[in-house]
């Protein structure tokens, strides 16, 4: 589940591709690790980033129904995916982590169902 | 004095005194509490939609009662529950976690028990004395459903009904689309604490203004309610109903509202959930009497207890189950699970990627402070706690558990 993913985005979206390498990965672990390893202006510059083009990405992968998103598009999600992950961090906490909380990694997360289930 | 309403003062039973530490630590009421409440309760163990077909199965650990259990759906579509223990050499029988069987092999000497249970082969049974293969076949435990939720019993006496020891909730949420929720995702938790003290954690609302004073904003809160007091409380026998307050003027940061665009529904929002209610034609109204009771706009989600140690939230479109397992006087396992209506569109996947990120975020604020309250019980400083009106239902909880103890067995 952690290979780096190496596909490139649609060209509508080459603007976002800087931010494939460190934000387009496939769980929430790996998405939330990052989170946690890196600095607040990373994860508000990214936040900056994809604000503003999440409605065209949404718009754009809904033209797939659940489970049938190419793997050429699946970076694309991952990335819509990670902007829902590190909101927080930029928009209540000011910080990568919960202040204060229980250490990140403790927590046992499943994801029983993404859209990359049928 | 307490703000109005007074549950405590409303609530038969319950009086105002400061509530004992030592049922969060001491090793005999630990055992007295398994043997006497664990072992007779019914226990929440997953729910129907996990074993749909005939033959599918799940594996459920009950670490309170250091148990495994095998639930298994039969050919007529009933569901059935075993110890997971060869009733031979005691090798756990199935070591998966789920999955789609006719029998079950045990790996140790092969013997094989149909879904059924009945042992169906025994290799080179002639070298056996006497062997009875009714008494040997896998030991079987209660189990019964509502609302799509599985609940065993362990008792070594046939149980009360699921139905009866449900009491007032058996009814109270008649047609709650449970069943159609997906399960979404699970977090699993062991902390360093007893099992009540992450219980009463959850379950009170005064933390919430403190504790998720940035993460909850102005959800649980507003100008005419600022402490967030609960909208009611129903406290049962032994299981209890909380209704958290709303805020209908909350605000929503951008990932929020995007959240509420792509999936239709915001978490914790009544007045948002509106556009919810709009496309799958709900109305307070409509909902069973047991969810929003007190038909309030201003509400936000109930928490039932399903006693001893269930959660079970029922919200506009989302539900969570949250148990608290006892491992040790001073180890706990938390499991929750989050249901919601399965998103249709990859769009409605990436709105509950926030509704993820927030649960895992408030559930890192929520876990945050058992361990430290834990190890300071016996730091000699306190030996008891006092509770507001707003922590009645800790008070209950510790109210339950005392009587049921101090009965005779
Ligand atoms: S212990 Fe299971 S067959 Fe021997
Ligand atoms: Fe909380």
């Amino acid at each position: 589940m952690s290979e780096p993913i190496s596909t490139p985005l649609p060209e509508s979206f080459a603007d976002l591709s800087g931010y494939v390498d460190a934000w387009a990965k496939p769980t929430f672990r790996e998405r939330y690790r990052q989170r946690m390893d890196s600095p607040q202006a990373a994860l508000v510059a990214f936040y900056q980033a994809l604000l503003p083009r999440m409605d065209a990405i949404t718009e754009h992968l809904n033209q797939y129904a659940p489970g049938e998103v190419p793997a050429a598009d699946l970076p694309l999600y991952f990335l819509a995916c990670s902007f829902m992950d590190i909101a927080a961090a930029v928009e209540i906490y000011e910080q990568p982590d919960v202040p204060l909380g229980l250490e990140w990694w403790r927590p046992e997360l499943t994801e029983c169902r993404t859209a990359l289930d049928a | 004095m307490a703000a109005q309403p007074d549950f405590t003062h409303a609530s038969p039973g319950l009086d105002t005194q400061p509530v004992p530490y030592y049922p969060y630590y001491d090793e005999d009421f630990f055992q007295q509490e398994i043997d006497r409440i664990f072992r007779r309760n019914w226990l929440f163990a997953g729910r129907e939609s996990d074993l749909p077909q005939a033959g599918d199965y799940i594996v459920k650990s009950f670490p309170p009662l250091k148990a495994s259990v095998i639930l298994a759906r039969q050919q007529d579509g009933s569901i059935r529950a075993f110890y997971n223990v060869c009733p031979h050499r005691a090798n756990r029988v199935e070591i998966s976690e789920c999955g789609h069987k006719n029998r079950f092999v045990c790996s140790f000497h092969g013997w094989s028990f149909g879904l059924d249970g009945k042992l169906k082969h025994v290799p080179d049974e002639q070298a056996f004395f006497d062997l009875d293969r009714e008494a040997r076949s896998l030991k079987s435990i209660a189990v019964d459903s509502w609302l799509g939720m599985l609940f065993v019993n362990f008792s070594p006496e046939p149980p009360a009904p699921l139905g009866e020891w449900l009491g007032e909730l058996q009814h109270a949420f008649d047609g709650y689309p449970l069943p159609q929720m997906t399960t979404m995702l699970k977090i699993r938790t062991e902390v360093k604490a007893n099992w009540k003290m992450v219980m009463d954690a959850f379950l009170e609302g005064y933390h919430v203004v403190q504790l998720h004073g940035q993460s909850a904003g102005d959800a649980f809160t507003s100008k005419e309610n600022p402490w967030g007091h609960l909208n009611s409380v129903r406290l049962y026998d032994r299981h209890k109903s909380l209704s958290m307050y709303g805020n209908p003027g909350q605000s929503a940061t951008p990932a929020a509202e995007l959240e509420l665009k792509y999936q239709q529904v915001a978490t914790y929002a009544p007045i948002q959930g509106d556009r919810y209610q709009q496309s799958h034609q709900t109305r307070w109204n409509d909902f069973p009497p047991g969810v929003n009771p007190d038909r309030r706009d201003d509400w936000a989600f109930d928490i039932h207890l399903l006693f001893p140690n269930c959660s079970f939230y029922t919200a506009n479109g989302w539900s969570v189950t949250q148990c608290y397992w006892p491992v040790s006087p001073e180890t706990s396992v938390i499991e929750a699970t989050v249901y919601a209506f399965q998103p249709t569109s990859v769009a409605g996947y990436i709105g509950f990627e926030h509704t993820k990120s927030m649960i895992f975020d408030v559930a890192l604020e929520d876990l945050s402070t058992v361990e430290r309250a834990q190890s300071n019980l016996r730091a000699g400083a306190f030996d008891s706690m006092v509770l507001s009106d707003m922590e009645v239902v800790v008070r209950h909880s510790h109210h339950v558990i005392r009587e049921l103890l101090e009965q005779d067995v």
